[in-house]
């Protein structure tokens, strides 16, 4: 239970626009951004409250799991909100967030990884059934559980590069800006990604099916594979 | 981020309550960041401190702490908007503190004058008043608290809806309060203005102590709407003086009847406000925000967009241009209209390439 602000009667300015902010209408990003700049921590709630579903929806299905989903949240908005001066375009600041989460998530990812080689975490399966809404069409459902399934065994980048592009349907223009790499680096690690799939699957011949259903629309994979 | 079509089928329960502690924690962690760095800015201004502090003198250090006042103009009123839809209200001149405001306790202690409460009660959540020696707790409920002055002094407590539970260190059992009943421990008045319920007349409280007093239930709607002109006039405007009300008055209770769920009489209010004060600098974000009403809750897309078009009209720089455009098109979009849909499509996607509306838009009027 938070307040949003004082709403000020006349004379005062018309701050009824925090209300606003809670049906997402309402002040842009941008004139939130300048707001939570000045230290008005109403405009900073009201950014945390129009993106925390994209961000909590991005970390889970990096992620693969709800039980870490929290604290990446946190993490990333505490970012995010404590380094608004350096974000150059204030109306940006939905991607600029998505870079957070993406950065955030490979790091949580790496350490998982890296925590399971050391012995000091079990490598848990992704409950597939816990990630993937029973309300999915069939045919998503089975490719989105087939990828989940085996996608823990993936390191921390193509993982990441794979769900942005499968899951989230971004452009590889896209996912190169959100990961701060090149396309080819990003086509590369998907390529590689999608690869390491088929291997752990035991078989090349059901894979092809999954990437296919599951690629955006326009995403040959001859042409992804890219330069290394 | 886009939702593709699998995307959507990935996303984590994210409950009112998840957010609203995801929120605590990292407000918490926000203001422990500023007192991080509180010491090294004290560090660097230790020598001038001292130096102030020899010839000015030292001062006792302010109590650190999180509460917050809130104060109304004597010819004003303050309101809170809390994120699960509570609202206090304060009369003028009134002030509280707003002790603490978590997901599982709000605390307000009302300082002076009167204030309204209407409480989204949860179980889970304590939601009090402090008034005096008093304490009145919150069991889904609207009521009204006011501490008298030194001419008429005393607690007064009045339930409109639900039930309150009035604490009194003199007793140890807690009184309940019911809809429609009121108590209060001070000498009769003559006259008084609710804040926001044109109550029935109410029969003076008895000079008795504690005196219990049954009322009418008064009518919520009809108490809503006298607020809407009554701050600037002291209680004196009628409501249907639309004519005369200014552009300020009229944006206030649009947004207050917004606010409220009137969307009705918001969306009339903004339309006066954009018809009749198009010079005032009010008049592009009301229709703006008619345009919302109309489009996203009135079912009426044509007045929509004229309003929206309006909006740009009369603020053709305002920086809510853009979301204007793009409501534009879903207008079309609702109209049914896919050639003008199309053709204000087109104009947005290029005006704007990097607009945060960009995929929305982009994906109305069938596929690009």
């Amino acid at each position: 239970m938070t307040v949003l602000a004082p709403r000020i009667g006349p004379p005062g300015a018309p701050t009824s626009v925090v209300a606003m902010t809670r049906s997402g209408a309402g002040p842009t990003d941008g004139a939130l951004v300048v707001a939570a700049r000045a230290g008005e921590d109403w405009a900073r709630e009201a950014l945390f409250r129009r993106h925390a579903s994209m961000v909590a929806g991005m970390a889970f299905r990096l992620l693969g799991r709800d039980e870490d989903v929290d604290d990446l949240v946190q993490d990333s908005f505490v970012e995010a909100l404590r380094s608004l001066d350096r974000l150059q375009a204030p109306q940006a600041f939905a991607s600029w967030l998505a870079s957070i989460v993406v950065r955030t998530s490979s790091k949580v990812l790496r350490r998982r990884r890296l925590l399971t080689r050391l012995g000091l975490r079990r490598g848990e399966a992704i409950d597939v059934d816990a990630v993937v809404s029973p309300s999915a069409p069939p045919d998503v459902a089975t490719e989105l559980r087939a990828l989940y399934a085996r996608i823990e065994a993936l390191p921390a980048r193509e993982r990441v590069a794979l769900v942005l592009r499968r899951v989230e349907g971004l452009g590889i223009d896209e996912i190169a800006e959100l990961i701060g790499a090149s396309p080819a680096t990003v086509k590369r690690r998907i390529a590689e990604g999608e690869q390491l799939l088929a291997k752990f699957t035991g078989s090349t011949q059901d894979e092809p099916n999954s990437v296919r259903r599951l690629r955006p629309k326009g995403a040959d994979p001859q042409r992804q594979t890219g330069p290394r | 981020m886009r939702d593709t079509k699998a995307a959507v089928h990935v996303t984590p329960p994210l409950p009112e309550r998840r957010l609203e502690r995801q929120w605590e924690r990292i407000s918490t962690r926000l203001d422990k960041g500023r007192l991080v760095s509180w010491p090294v800015a004290a560090m660097a201004t230790a020598a001038l401190a001292t130096v102030i502090a020899l010839v000015v003198g030292l001062r006792p250090a302010p109590v650190a702490s999180n509460a917050f006042v809130v104060a109304s103009l004597p010819e004003g009123k303050q309101e809170l908007a809390f994120s699960d839809g509570s609202r206090v209200m304060v009369a003028p001149g009134g002030r509280l503190r707003v002790d603490r405001a978590t997901a599982i306790e709000v605390a307000i202690h009302l300082e002076t004058g009167r204030a309204r409460f209407e409480v989204k009660h949860d179980p889970e959540r304590r939601f009090s008043v402090r008034v005096a020696e008093f304490e009145v707790v919150d069991r889904g409920t609207r009521f009204e608290v006011e501490r008298g002055d030194d001419a008429r002094p005393g607690v007064e407590v009045r339930v409109e809806e639900g039930e309150v539970e009035l604490r009194d260190p003199a007793h140890l059992e807690p009184r309940r309060l019911s809809a429609g009943e009121s108590w209060s421990n001070r000498p009769p008045e003559v006259a008084r203005a609710p804040i926001a319920s044109p109550a029935p007349d109410r029969a003076a409280p008895s000079a008795a102590k504690g005196t219990r007093v049954v009322e009418e239930e008064p009518t919520p709607g009809v108490a809503m709407r006298a607020t809407e002109t009554r701050a600037k006039a002291g209680g004196d405007t009628p409501r249907g003086g639309s004519e005369s009300r200014t552009a300020r008055e009229l944006f206030e209770a649009g947004n207050q009847a917004k606010l409220e769920g009137r969307l009705q009489d918001a969306a009339e209010a903004f339309d006066m406000l954009r018809l009749r004060h198009r010079a005032d600098g009010h008049a592009a974000l009301a229709a703006l925000e008619l345009g919302r009403l109309r489009l996203n809750h009135l079912g009426n897309p044509a007045g929509a967009l004229v309003a929206l078009q309006d909006a740009i009209k009369l603020g053709p720089r305002a920086p809510f241009r853009e979301e204007a455009e793009a409501r534009i098109v879903d207008a079309f979009a609702a109209l049914g209209r896919e050639a003008d849909c199309v053709r204000a499509r087109e104009q947005f996607l290029a005006r704007h390439p990097r607009s945060v509306h960009g995929a929305a838009v982009a994906g109305k009027c069938g596929a690009r």
